[in-house]
């Protein structure tokens, strides 16, 4: 029996994937019905399964097109499998009430990200800590311009980059664009919510 | 950010169990303290920009505390460097469906 890799959660009255949807290495993507969550898997040769950009690029693909069917689904993290659908069944059932939960909380909803350059100098001690001021002053400029636009944040840095992720209602992402007119941002969605995962 | 959410992140982060295997526990517990320090790095930069933001601090404390801030940023980049892990491993938030075994 082939290991069963999983792609993304979707709620039970999700559509299926489509027919021509595209998999990892070409492979077929079907969807593994479960009480009250379901999962869009595949068939993989061997597990673990190995990192590649076309792979990264495959799961992600897939996870979009759930997104494309107007429900929103919980994307896995790349590289996710299962002996079996046995297995991925017996994981959903334990994990069932979180994952409902999960699901719940992004229903209707898209990821919209926000990201920010600011160059730290770290010329001195006041250099640097005015441009730390800087980034994080631009951080709150943004939040406060989508206040009551997002349903949820989530914030990382990485030096000199920021990224702000956003859980936007799908009938507000034009909104939302429209009110970050005009800032120097770069701004990436609608994607799947990869940043808000299920309640603890 | 608030300190009480990272809270609530980070014990996200904890491991369900600590690796038995003396060379990948070496690796996990370096991961788990590296994560919690740049957890705390975190907070601090915040709570000294509120500082110097409130008007608080004098030219010379702004200077002492973003020397400190800089140093402790080069020191974790070092730190990150020699145990081969990335901002991303360091990462409170697991992604959306965390460790599902």
């Amino acid at each position: 029996m082939s290991p069963t890799y999983l792609y993304c959660l979707t709620a039970p009255d999700a559509p299926d994937p489509p027919v021509a949807t595209v998999g990892l290495d070409g492979g077929a993507v079907r969807r593994l019905a479960s009480d009250g969550v379901d999962a869009w898997v595949g068939d993989v040769d061997a597990r673990p399964v190995q990192a590649t950009i076309e792979r990264i690029r495959a799961h992600d693909s897939v996870v979009a097109t759930a997104l494309d069917t107007g429900s929103t689904p919980l994307p896995a993290r790349f590289g996710q499998t299962f002996g079996s659908d046995d297995e991925c069944l017996a994981m959903l059932s334990k994990k069932h009430s979180r994952m409902s939960a999960g699901l719940a909380q992004v229903a209707g909803m898209v990821e919209m990200t926000v990201i920010l350059r600011v160059d730290l100098d770290t010329s001195s001690g006041t250099a640097y800590l005015q441009s730390l001021a800087r980034r994080q002053h631009a951080a709150r400029d943004v939040s406060s311009k989508l206040a009551g636009c997002i349903r949820q944040s989530a914030e990382k840095t990485n030096q000199e980059v920021l990224t702000l992720s956003h859980l936007v209602d799908r009938a507000a992402v034009a909104e939302y664009l429209d009110r970050l007119k005009g800032l120097e941002v770069k701004v990436l969605g609608p994607g799947a919510p990869y940043s808000f995962g299920p309640p603890e | 950010m608030t300190e009480d959410l990272d809270l609530r992140s980070l014990a996200r982060s904890l491991p369900e169990r600590i690796e038995a295997d003396a060379e990948h526990g070496e690796a996990g517990l370096a991961r788990l303290a590296l994560t919690l320090i740049e957890l705390l790095r975190k907070v601090l930069e915040h709570q000294a920009v509120r500082r110097m933001d409130g008007g608080t601090l004098s030219a010379e404390e702004i200077e002492r505390l973003g020397l400190a801030l800089l140093r402790l940023n080069d020191r974790m980049q070092e730190l990150k460097a020699t145990f081969g892990l990335s901002d991303d491993d360091l990462e409170i938030d697991l992604g959306p469906l965390g460790r599902l075994k």
